[in-house]
């Protein structure tokens, strides 16, 4: 998955188009927690395989997350 | 599908109670999704995360939409359920759920995902999710459902104007402003798992809703409200929970009849910090007998 299409995603999810979000802490982004599981569901649904728990609360912040996902 | 006999425990002074309906729907919900995972099913004792803590359903929230008043509901009738189940990703898990006869049917939408506790006796709750090697068995959805983007809209405060069966209004103001402090009871609002039961949003908002409209006169004052309406639609939005023994403040902003229908919308919020814990909207038919 492209760095874009990962953004695509997350535009899907909470309408941002700035790139400088992959970098905020995800505590300081404009995401609550119900915002980061559907970010969750719409990543596992996009990529077909399921984020196991450990996986996808070590990313503290959207680009650790982009890069666990292509891990 | 299951059959349902209608007797008196599921019934309050108003007909068929909207609150023994959504703890029959929530339990169906509930047994659908166990029934969807893993080769045949788990019950609620193996629904755990990785860490092997239990899991329990949380309610983000329900859409409600009643053919008849509830009030019209007899004695004796007898109903089928019939449940729909859908996941989103992993994460949610969407049904629509109908409960009719051959005169009428209440079909109730619910959205929920999983939360596990953090620390026994108190309701420091997480969000986890079942074990990573359980098949979800049901349909998946290729979206999020509308009700999830809806909730979402509400929680970000970019919902400007609230659609609620063709009625159109600003859901930020606060047209009444009537507030009343509650605490809810640990004996009928509270569940075993120690957390505010999702049921008993809607019937606390309706309870305070009856005393803030007969304290301030908002409808027939020879009559009580319970029994010159009955619920037809009800949307609810479910935010935060409550520890057991503590207060909440429930505001009712709106009160607008509309034809033969009053829309009721109630917001309530934690007494000691402020945070909101659920927005309920609910639309209520006027019965004979009514005043203006």
């Amino acid at each position: 998955m492209t760095e874009t299409e990962f953004m695509e995603i997350v535009c899907e999810v909470r309408n941002i188009h700035d790139p400088s979000f992959l970098d905020i802490p995800l505590e300081a982004a404009p995401f609550d927690s119900l915002d980061l599981l559907e970010l969750r569901a719409s990543l596992e649904t996009r990529l077909q395989l399921p984020l196991t728990d450990e996986k996808f609360n070590s990313a503290s912040t959207l680009r650790d997350l982009y890069l666990l996902v292509n891990k | 599908m299951s059959d349902t006999v209608i007797h008196l425990p599921q019934t309050d002074a108003t007909g068929l109670s909207e609150n023994w309906l959504f703890k029959h729907c929530g339990e169906m919900h509930w047994d659908y999704l166990c029934a969807a995972m893993g080769v045949s099913g788990v019950n609620s004792q193996e629904m755990r995360d990785d860490a092997g803590k239990r899991l329990y359903p949380t309610f983000v929230a329900i859409r409600g939409r009643y053919a008849t008043p509830l009030s019209l509901v007899r004695m004796d009738q007898r109903f089928q359920t019939t449940v729909e189940l859908t996941h989103f990703g992993r994460v949610f898990f969407h049904s629509t759920i109908s409960f009719g006869n051959e005169e009428t049917r209440f079909e109730l939408e619910m959205l929920t995902t999983f939360v596990a506790r953090n620390k026994n006796g108190l309701n420091d709750l997480h969000q986890s999710l079942p074990s990573s090697n359980l098949v979800y068995n049901s349909r998946p959805l290729n979206s999020p459902p509308p009700l999830l983007k809806l909730s979402q809209a509400l929680r970000h405060g970019e919902v400007m104007e609230y659609d609620f069966l063709g009625y159109h209004f600003a859901l930020s103001e606060d047209a009444l402003g009537l507030q009343m402090s509650f605490e809810p009871s640990p004996y009928i609002d509270y569940n075993g798992a120690g957390l505010l039961y999702f049921a008993a949003y809607p019937t606390i908002a309706d309870t305070i809703e009856r005393r803030l409209i007969g304290k301030h006169h908002l409808a027939d004052a020879a009559r009580d409200w319970a029994a010159q309406s009955s619920t037809i639609a009800r949307d609810v939005f479910y935010y935060r929970n409550l520890d057991l023994g503590k207060n909440l403040i429930a505001t009712l902003k709106r009160f607008d009849r509309v034809g033969e229908n009053v829309i009721l919308h109630t917001l309530l919020t934690n007494e000691v910090d402020g945070a909101p814990l659920a927005e309920i909207i609910t639309a209520k038919r006027l019965l004979d007998g009514s005043t203006e």
